[in-house]
């Protein structure tokens, strides 16, 4: 039972810091030493999807920029997660380190340079300028998750399917595919919620123009207005959350989360 | 007539165990198992899989709890004691070395839990390698090693701790078939040299007959027959048992004393018994011949197949209209389909039990 | 460096494999990843360098020189921000690995629903946290009213600074809730691909549970520990907006000093800031190599004494 209370303590301590977000967003001039505020609103979540508040605007960016980032890194990351995985050749282990690299070291000098080349392509503060840096720390994460599956996939079961009288297209799409969807849903929530969350680059990238959600919320933190604060933070949970939910099966696949654990 | 004997009698049992009992969610896997092992004996628990041997076996380990029973080594009762003080070295079908450690370093594992300390570790496992014939193998890592090599280190491992009972789980299954009759070569030495009791699991009889003193039977977690090797193959204590151990030839027959009767032929048993018997020879003790000899047991039949294994012919003979036997000669002797002979049922061979009519289904080997 | 295979190797050798004889094959499949990768980030680095040392500028002035990094390495708050910088990354993600460890081991035989339970702030954007710990920890936050209600104190001047102090606590809380899910999840992944026989083997060869934590369970974890450890580090040890947002004003972690040489008024410091972030990008790129040494001294065992 001591187990279980350590568990429930972990899970409260986990939980406690959306507590005064959802009391805040409902509160009305909530001052100190109040525990509870006096008068409740609904004036925050209002002024949430009014067009002043560019909070819609934001959530409408983030999906997009995100979904995009997440099925170009895909496309990606599935060649490159079949090759580590699979096969073998010369200067693997390099290139499998190589690919890490934008996750472990810090993006801030490579982003100056590249707002170098950004400016004079024009690409600077628009949506494919801000996808393309996303894409940096999404390809590492989804080729890592791929090439785990990957590597406890076994080709038997392609030549099986050739033999049988597959094309290689019905192969990828009968038999390769299922067989590595867990990795795919991984993979795709891990690319996501990267995009999703990302701040830094798209602070830099997005040069004021791109509005994603997290540059929303940075800025309204700046303001000070605790309460739209509050709901803008938990308007940005939850399609992370529905994901999460999604590929929750697929996360209990321990061949999907091997990668982390031996890079 | 013999009856089955599960108990064997003696004073001073080494392991004894009793009534033992374990449940698995409602399914019964050993059912009140009364079993006794003498000191420096060698036994083997065989039976078909899912029959509840390993269970037993985890169960003197300490790893498996038992619902009821008691567990007695040496007159100190075990089910108290945690694992890791009891003293009994278990070693698994794969030999499972730990893989971040080395060869040597497995080797000496339970002496280092054990508080010995590194210099008198070395040299202990170093002298234990070379006894599985290991030497130089102490610095090399376990997914360096043959699928033997890793079971001798494994062997190696539970034998330095000087464990009061050794229990072997299917140590042999995994390897080819003529690595296995090193190894057993290799385990029944060590057991020589040490003395250790030991109790080996496994399902295959021709196994179990080569490495055992004696041989407990198993079927639906409950003894059928503990015996010696020789016994259990010749005299077997029902048909289950029989069939497990490679028997094929099964009839019904009345038995009057030595005399025993089927609808068409009477044989002669050197056993006695009366009553409705399931009467069984094994094929191998079945002689054919292409003419008569004696006047006893000798039966006309026809051959109705003949197939050569190798070191055996296995004749198929019809006797009687709804009696045909199987019986294996030297492969020196050749006939041919429709061939009449006389097959010869030494009396000796002559066994029998009463008759039971729902078998255990076993798949022969 | 191998990834870890959950079902035996054999298998997966025996099947007769059609691409295998190719490895050009595998070079092409490696290329839009490589590409893109490099392309972004070996470019952005290298294009970094040259503005750092003049070679490119953006007003088109070219002047080589390393005067930049002189500037960068002689800023007096170049130390005092890499030691800060250093120990958060340390502190965190050692208090992560730890308790990532126990929490794992904790739920290793319980039930879904707590595993996924403790996923919660996986998904959660770093900001939300980020305003979750300042409402909750700040002077007149969550749990100074919490404390107030029960009379434990006063006024919010009795209740510690734990956001935007010079301990960093508010980073630290912060990073330990966001990070100690995503270790557990790697380590829970990790525990199940354990064969539990392993510790049953150990216990009957007479371990002791805490013998076989040491010496079987957490060496059989290492390598899923030491690359989980090398993420999360590089990951704070990069991280802008926590620091930014929690952290304290003075001193300011590496890549807050980057941020703020980069967006100062004064141009001429540009060059100065992106000199900062390469050494920052160095430093990582280091880390790095320390890993690969870290996990290639594992197969290197002592040496058992000459076997006579």
């Amino acid at each position: 039972m001591l187990r279980k209370s350590f568990i429930i303590l972990v899970i409260v301590v986990l939980f406690l810091p959306f507590l005064p977000l959802v009391i805040w967003s409902f509160a009305q001039g909530w001052f100190f030493p109040q525990l509870i505020p006096n008068q409740w609103t609904l004036q925050h979540w209002l002024q949430l999807v009014s067009p002043t508040s560019r909070v819609i605007e934001g959530l409408l960016q983030s999906l997009a920029i995100a979904l995009i980032t997440t099925i170009l890194s895909l496309l990606v990351g599935l060649p490159a997660g079949r090759a580590i995985g699979v096969m073998e050749f010369p200067g693997k282990e390099a290139l499998k380190l190589f690919l890490l690299t934008p996750i472990i070291v810090s993006p801030l000098a490579t982003l100056m340079g590249i707002q170098f080349v950004l400016i004079r392509l024009g690409l600077n503060g628009t949506l494919l300028g801000v996808v393309l840096v996303h894409l940096m720390p999404t390809i590492p994460y989804m080729t890592l998750v791929l090439t785990s599956v990957f590597a406890n996939f076994d080709t038997g079961y392609e030549t099986q399917a050739r033999s049988l009288g597959a094309s290689p297209l019905q192969v990828l799409s009968q038999v390769t595919l299922p067989l590595i969807a867990p990795g795919i849903a991984v993979g795709a929530l891990f690319a996501f919620l990267i995009s999703w969350n990302e701040f830094l680059l798209t602070f830099f990238v997005g040069a004021g123009r791109v509005f994603t959600l997290p540059m929303v919320l940075f800025t309204l933190l700046q303001g000070g207005n605790n309460g739209l604060v509050a709901a803008v933070a938990i308007t940005s949970v939850i399609p992370g959350l529905l994901f999460l939910l999604l590929a929750s099966k697929a996360l209990e696949n321990d061949t999907t989360l091997g990668g982390f654990g031996n890079v | 007539m013999y009856k089955c004997n599960t108990h064997s009698q003696s004073l001073m049992p080494h392991l004894h165990l009793q009534e033992l009992t374990k449940q698995f969610s409602g399914v019964t896997a050993v059912q009140s198992l009364w079993l006794e092992v003498q000191a420096g004996e060698i036994l083997a628990l065989l039976g078909p899989s899912g029959c509840g041997k390993s269970t037993t076996l985890q169960m003197i380990a300490g790893v498996v709890e038992p619902d009821s029973g008691t567990i007695t080594l040496n007159s100190q009762i075990l089910n108290r004691v945690p694992p890791e003080r009891r003293d009994i070295a278990l070693v698994l079908q794969r030999g499972l070395l730990f893989p971040h450690l080395t060869v040597g370093e497995n080797v000496a594992f339970g002496l280092k839990m054990r508080g010995v300390s590194r210099a008198e570790r070395d040299e202990k496992a170093i002298a234990m390698l070379r006894q599985v014939q290991l030497e130089g193998f102490a610095d090399r890592k376990p997914s360096e090693l043959s699928g033997g090599q890793a079971q001798r280190v494994a062997l190696a491992r539970s034998l330095i701790i000087h464990p009061k009972l050794l229990l072997l789980d299917e140590p042999l299954s995994a390897l080819d078939a003529n690595l296995r009759e090193e190894m057993q070569d290799l385990i029944l030495r060590l057991q020589a040299q040490t003395g250790v009791t030991m109790l080996i699991v496994t399902h295959d009889q021709a196994e179990a007959v080569v490495m055992s003193q004696r041989i407990a039977l198993m079927f639906e977690g409950c003894l059928r027959q503990v015996d010696t090797p020789e016994q259990i193959y010749r005299q077997p204590c029902d048909e289950t048992v029989a069939r497990f151990m490679g028997g094929v030839n099964f009839f019904a027959a009345e038995a009057h004393g030595r005399q025993w009767r089927t609808s068409d032929l009477t044989l002669f048993s050197e056993y006695d018994h009366y009553g409705s018997v399931q009467v069984t020879i094994r094929p191998e003790q079945i002689q054919v011949f292409t003419e008569g000899r004696s006047p006893q047991n000798t039966l006309p039949a026809t051959v109705i197949a003949n197939r050569f294994t190798g070191t055996q012919r296995r004749l198929t003979l019809a006797i009687a209209p709804e009696l045909t036997l199987q019986a294996w000669v030297t492969p020196t002797q050749d006939f041919r389909v429709g061939q009449s002979v006389w097959a010869y049922l030494p009396p000796s061979a002559l066994w029998c039990f009463p008759h039971r009519t729902v078998p255990y289904p076993v798949q022969v080997p | 460096m191998t990834f870890v295979k959950l079902q035996p190797a054999s298998q997966h050798h025996s099947a007769p494999n059609l691409t295998q004889p190719f490895p050009w094959r595998a070079y092409l499949l490696m290329l839009p990843a490589v590409g893109i990768v490099g392309l972004l980030f070996g470019g952005g680095l290298v294009l970094a360098v040259l503005q750092s040392i003049g070679a490119i500028g953006l007003l088109g002035e070219r002047q080589i020189s390393l005067i930049a990094y002189q500037a960068a390495l002689t800023n007096p708050e170049f130390l005092r921000s890499l030691s800060l910088s250093l120990y958060i990354a340390v502190v965190a993600t050692g208090l992560s690995i730890i308790l990532s460890i126990g929490l794992a081991l904790l739920l290793r035989t319980a039930g879904r629903w707590a595993s996924f339970a403790c996923q919660i702030t996986l998904p959660i954007p770093h900001l939300v946290g980020i305003v979750g710990v300042l409402l909750l920890l700040s002077p007149s936050g969550f749990i100074a009213r919490s404390l107030y209600a029960l009379g434990w104190v006063q006024s919010d001047q009795d209740f510690p600074l734990l956001v935007n102090d010079t301990a960093n606590i508010g980073v630290l809380l912060h990073f330990l809730w966001k990070e100690v899910p995503f270790i557990t999840l790697i380590l829970l992944a990790v525990l199940r691909s354990i064969n539990p026989a392993y510790e049953m083997q150990a216990q009957i060869l007479g371990a002791t549970p805490w013998q076989r934590f040491w010496n079987v369970t957490l060496p059989m974890m290492r390598t899923g520990i030491l690359s989980s450890s090398l993420i999360v580090f590089g990951y704070i040890f990069a991280s802008f907006e926590v620091p930014f947002l929690l952290g304290s004003t003075r001193p300011r972690t590496l890549p807050v000093l980057v941020y703020r040489a980069f967006t100062d008024s004064d141009i001429t410091r540009r060059a100065e800031a992106i000199a900062l972030g390469i050494i920052l990008s160095v430093l990582s790129l280091l880390m790095i190599v320390a890993y690969s040494w870290l996990v290639s001294r594992g197969g290197q065992k002592r040496q058992f004494t000459k076997d006579a």
